[in-house]
């Protein structure tokens, strides 16, 4: 049996385990109801975290043609990126990654046979963790544009008076303010 | 039918294990950059006479209390229960079911449990229990209660400006408790030891003084004004002049000044005074009472009566005879809600409003003499009284976000919608848990929409970001109307964040994108470019 094998046999197992372990990075309170309630709408964060956990899985799994890594990894990150986390901690998911596959299969990973499989899979998780602190890393850097760019609209009759703006909604700046 | 869990089942589910802390231990909270709004500049303070002025910091150890801070609240606590019976009941009867406990925005994009409704507003209940009554005093923790702090009036200032008196949590608690109020009287007491935020008492020194929230002048709101139109006329061809200060006008147009000064909110001012002018209406604007907006709301009710004075002192000075109110949120709850009694009766001038157009009487106004744009523009499209090219705005798939305070606040829900599906061809509306009466606040309202709490804003906007994502990827939706002014300062920047494809706007610019005028009947100067100046048709425009 191929790790491959192994991982889709137990693939529920270590999506729930995963999502656990994803929960316990919240308030318990918080947990219980991320956990609990299913409606997408009303209960967004644990919708995204679920949608995120299941596609990486897939992805990971080989389930799927198509490469929508990223698009999964943004599901989580986007939403830890603006919660009561350090940058370490927001993309600390994806490590976790590697501890609920550890726990899941506990003792069927000592078969040395999986050995060079299994270094395999972990470079690839590492590889998510990378690609999540990019995009954890221009969420950030969106918030800092965002609050230009809200002083901006929000001075926008006053700058346009002024001949102070330039970005696409004037085109460019009067000849007599550009520097 | 549901399966019901067996008993076995049913305790195997229960979690034993008590909570490491118990939440009242759990103070001060750990404040940071980005989760709190800047307080109140010491200058500011002084200038509207607000308590304890000083320079500081939420980030300080020391706040700079008063000495008797205790005091000081427990008498201001005392006050607020013999005067508002609603306060009094609201902090007896809670029974703690949870109902509203996952219906703040906050709690849901923020995982924090003091932002759970039940627990923000135990946080004042604790201490109402604890000094104030005897079962509190006699039994302590045991009967919810416990003692006043500095480190209680630090967690007050950091999750009262944690809410935005959105009221969702309201609709959902079976005893009719409104968290928003409690909020409100958290905030009230707040300001008696000077802990409040500068983005409300700036704007609110900038109302006493001058009549709007950024502090425009006279002449400026004029000039910019007249900015306006010269765009409308690059837009139609047509050169409108905006009636400013006049007397005897029929109507009084009163808008937020984020409609004349913020961007996207120019562009519905835009289609309001195109609409004005397609009518032929006879009104004016006032600079005086030149903002809707009322960030009184937000601070007390003394501030909030004393804002929304200059809108009748100036409904009486030109001698109109009713007002129209642009498209505001929390404006809205002020006049629907307290204007009658906070500020009315409303000078004798006035009358009931009715409709030069159409006829229509306002009877549901017949109090407070102002009428809302939304229920004024779809009234005339009833009536049949617009001549509208739905298709002028094909290039926009529509969805409608109810503004918190017009559609809990008054129930205002239909006329904006009505006015929606005949100004454009391609209109969805979000996911029925979050809208109308349920819907899912911007994340940025009650004069929290400031640049320094932006992590906040996009937490608690998500649930709402959340189902216009949904309609983008279900629909193509490309456009988020609403009738706000702080929806429109506020819900670009979580679009950026969170649908980066939707964009924001006022309804009355996709009524002015519509709206035939008389002159582009006849073919005379065909419309190509809508209010924001692209084009209405951008394919025809790459093809030509």
């Amino acid at each position: 049996m191929t790790l491959k094998d192994l991982l889709l046999d137990k693939k529920g197992k270590i999506q729930k385990k995963w999502y656990q372990l994803i929960l316990e990075t919240y308030p318990p309170e918080a947990a219980a109801f991320f956990k609990k309630n299913r409606d997408q709408f009303e209960n967004p964060v644990g919708a995204h975290l679920g949608e995120g956990v299941e596609g990486i899985l897939s992805q990971l799994l080989g389930e799927t043609e198509e490469d929508r890594v990223k698009y999964y990894i943004d599901r989580i990150v986007r939403i830890r990126a603006v919660q009561d986390f350090t940058p370490a901690d927001a993309v600390r998911v994806f490590p976790l990654l590697k501890r609920a596959i550890r726990q899941v299969l506990g003792g069927e990973l000592e078969d040395l046979r999986l050995l060079k499989e299994f270094l395999d899979l972990e470079e690839q998780i590492d590889e998510i963790t990378l690609k999540a602190f990019e995009i954890y890393h221009s969420c950030r850097e969106r918030l800092y544009h965002m609050k230009v760019e809200e002083w901006k609209s929000r001075m926008y009759m006053l700058l346009r008076k002024a001949g102070l703006l330039y970005d696409e909604r004037e085109g460019s700046l009067p000849p007599q303010t550009q520097i | 039918m549901a399966k019901l869990p067996k008993p076995d089942e049913l305790i195997k589910s229960i979690d034993w294990t008590p909570p490491e802390k118990d939440w009242m231990d759990d103070v001060p909270p750990e404040i940071k950059p980005g989760r709190f709004c800047y307080p109140a500049k010491k200058n500011i303070l002084e200038e509207i006479g607000f308590p304890n002025p000083r320079d500081w910091s939420p980030l300080d150890e020391d706040w700079k209390l008063p000495s008797n801070f205790r005091e000081i609240i427990i008498e201001g606590m005392k006050d607020r229960l013999s005067k508002y019976r609603s306060f009094k009941l609201f902090m007896d009867i809670c029974v703690r079911c949870g109902a509203c406990a996952d219906k703040c925005h906050y709690f849901l994009g923020s995982g924090d449990p003091k932002n759970m409704p039940v627990l923000r507003a135990e946080l004042l209940r604790s201490i109402y229990k604890g000094e104030l009554t005897w079962q509190g005093k006699l039994f302590g923790k045991l009967a919810g209660a416990r003692k006043l702090t500095e480190d209680v009036i630090k967690e007050w200032f950091y999750y009262y400006y944690q809410c935005s008196e959105c009221r969702r949590c309201s609709v959902f608690c079976p005893y009719g408790i409104d968290t928003c109020e409690v909020t409100m009287m958290g905030r009230e007491l707040l300001h008696l030891l000077g802990c409040n935020i500068n983005w409300i008492l700036e704007p609110v020194r900038n109302c006493f003084k001058i009549g709007n929230h950024i502090g425009i002048p006279p002449h400026t709101i004029k000039e910019i004004i007249e900015y306006l139109c010269w765009d409308i006329e690059e837009v139609t061809g047509l050169k409108i002049e905006v009636p400013f200060n006049k007397k005897g006008a029929e109507i009084l147009f009163v808008t937020p000044s984020g409609d004349y000064f913020a961007e996207p909110g120019i562009y519905t001012m835009m289609g309001y005074i195109i609409l004005f002018n397609y009518l032929d209406l006879d009104w004016t604007m006032s600079t005086y009472a030149s903002e809707g907006g009322n960030f009184g709301l937000f601070t007390s009710h003394e501030a909030m009566a004393k804002i929304n004075a200059k809108i009748y002192h100036e409904a009486e000075r030109l001698g109109v005879r009713f007002i129209i109110g642009g498209e505001c949120g929390h404006m809205w709850r002020v006049k629907h809600q307290y204007m009658d009694t906070a500020t009315g009766p409303a000078p004798k001038n006035l009358e009931t409003p009715k409709s030069p157009i159409t006829g229509t009487v306002f009877e549901h106004a017949k109090s407070t003499k102002m009428i809302h744009v939304c229920e004024f523009t779809a009234d005339l499209i009833a009536h049949g009284k617009l001549e509208l090219d739905p298709s002028r705005n094909d290039k926009y798939i529509v969805t409608f976000h109810d503004s918190c305070n017009p559609s809990r606040g008054m129930g205002f829900f239909e006329e904006p919608r009505y006015i929606l599906r005949h100004v454009c061809n391609n209109f969805y509306d979000m996911p029925e848990n979050t809208i109308r009466e349920k819907t899912f606040c911007c994340g940025s309202g009650s004069g929290l929409n400031t640049d320094e709490f932006m992590e906040m804003r996009m937490r608690g906007g998500f649930p709402r970001a959340n189902a216009v994502q949904y309609v983008r990827d279900k629909h193509g939706v490309n456009m988020l109307a609403c009738i706000c002014a702080i929806d429109r300062a506020a819900l670009p920047a979580l679009m950026n964040y969170w649908a980066p494809e939707v964009q924001v706007c006022g309804v009355h610019e996709l009524v002015a994108n519509a709206l035939v005028l008389p002159h582009e009947k006849t073919g005379e100067r065909p419309r190509t470019l809508d209010m924001r100046q692209e084009p209405l048709k951008p394919e025809e425009e790459e093809n030509a």
